[in-house]
C-alpha cells in the first residue's frame, strides 16, 4: 500500500503545483488587464470618458 | 477582452467542477472498485495512473507535432499556442509517467529503473520535451520561439511510434498488455477516460492563458507606443 500511496501523492502533488503556477499566472494576466484598462481610461479624451 | 478579465463566466465555475468530479470518479474507481491483485497487492493499482498519464504524455507530444507543423505552414502563433500548452501538460504526463513506472519497478522487479526498450524509449520522450522547454525559454522573439518549439516537435515525434511499439518491437521486460479481468480493464478505461478529460481542460485551460496574455502584450505595445 505505501507504494501505491506514494505514486499516487508524486501524482497528486505534481499536478496541484501546476494548478496553482496556473492560478498564479491568471491573477498576473488579471492584474495586467486592469492596469492597461486604467491606462486607456486615462488617456480617453474626457468627452469620450463621459459617454 | 478587459471585460472578461473583470467578470467571472460559468466557464470560471463549470471547468473546476468538472476537473474535480473526472478525478474524484478516477480515484473512487482506483481506490474502491478495482480488486487488489494477488501478486503485487496494492502497488498493482499504479497501473491505472501510470497507463492515464503515460497516455497523455504521448497524445500532448502528437497535438505539439502537429500543431507545430500547422504553425510552420500558417506562422500564426495561435499555433504556437496550442503547441506550447501541450508542451506543459506532456511534461508533466511524461515526468509523472517515469516517476510511477518507477515506482512501480521497485514493487515488481526490485529495482527503481532498467534500460528496457519501453523505459529507454520513454525517457527520450522526456528529453525531447525537456529540450523543447529549454529551447523555448531562451528565445525572446516569439516567432523564433515558435519556430524552435515546433521543429523539436516534428523531430522528437518520431519517437512516439517507438514508445508504442517499444514492447512488440524489441526484447524487453515491461509487460505487453497486462491480462486483466473485466473489473480492472472496467477501472482502467474510467482513469484513463477520467484523467484525458481532466488533463484536457487543464490544455485549454493553459492555452487560453497564453492567447490572453499575448494579447495583453500587443495592449501593453499600443499603450507604450
Amino acid at each position: 500500500m505505501l507504494t501505491f500511496m506514494t505514486a499516487y501523492l508524486v501524482v497528486w502533488f505534481a499536478v496541484l503545483a501546476y494548478m496553482l503556477r496556473l492560478g498564479g499566472e491568471h491573477r498576473r494576466l488579471r492584474r495586467t488587464a486592469e492596469a492597461l484598462q486604467a491606462q486607456f481610461e486615462k488617456q480617453r479624451p474626457p468627452r469620450q470618458r463621459a459617454a | 477582452m478587459l471585460e472578461t478579465a473583470n467578470s467571472r463566466s460559468l466557464y470560471d465555475f463549470l471547468w473546476p467542477a468538472v476537473a474535480a468530479v473526472m478525478v474524484t470518479t478516477a480515484i473512487a474507481a482506483i481506490f474502491l472498485l478495482a480488486p487488489t491483485e494477488e501478486t503485487m497487492g496494492a502497488a498493482q493499482r499504479i497501473v491505472y495512473i501510470h497507463v492515464s498519464v503515460a497516455w497523455m504524455g504521448l497524445a500532448s507530444f502528437v497535438l505539439m507535432a502537429v500543431t507545430g507543423g500547422i504553425y510552420l505552414f500558417r506562422r500564426d502563433l495561435a499555433w504556437d499556442h496550442w503547441s506550447r500548452a501541450a508542451l506543459e501538460i506532456g511534461w508533466l504526463c511524461c515526468s509523472l509517467t517515469l516517476a510511477t513506472g518507477s515506482l512501480w519497478a521497485h514493487a515488481a522487479w526490485n529495482t527503481w529503473w532498467t534500460w528496457d526498450p519501453r523505459l529507454t524509449t520513454a525517457f527520450v520522450l522526456w528529453a525531447m520535451y525537456s529540450a523543447a522547454l529549454v529551447l523555448r525559454s531562451g528565445v525572446e522573439d516569439p516567432h523564433r520561439r515558435a519556430r524552435m518549439g515546433a521543429i523539436v516537435a516534428i523531430v522528437g515525434v518520431l519517437d512516439v511510434p517507438l514508445v508504442v511499439m517499444a514492447t512488440r518491437w524489441f526484447r524487453g521486460i515491461h509487460p505487453k498488455s497486462p491480462h486483466m479481468e473485466p473489473t480492472m480493464r472496467l477501472v482502467l478505461l474510467i482513469s484513463v477516460v477520467c484523467f484525458t478529460v481532466f488533463f484536457a481542460m487543464l490544455l485549454l485551460l493553459r492555452r487560453s492563458q497564453l492567447r490572453v496574455a499575448d494579447m495583453l502584450e500587443d495592449l501593453q505595445a499600443q499603450a507604450e507606443a
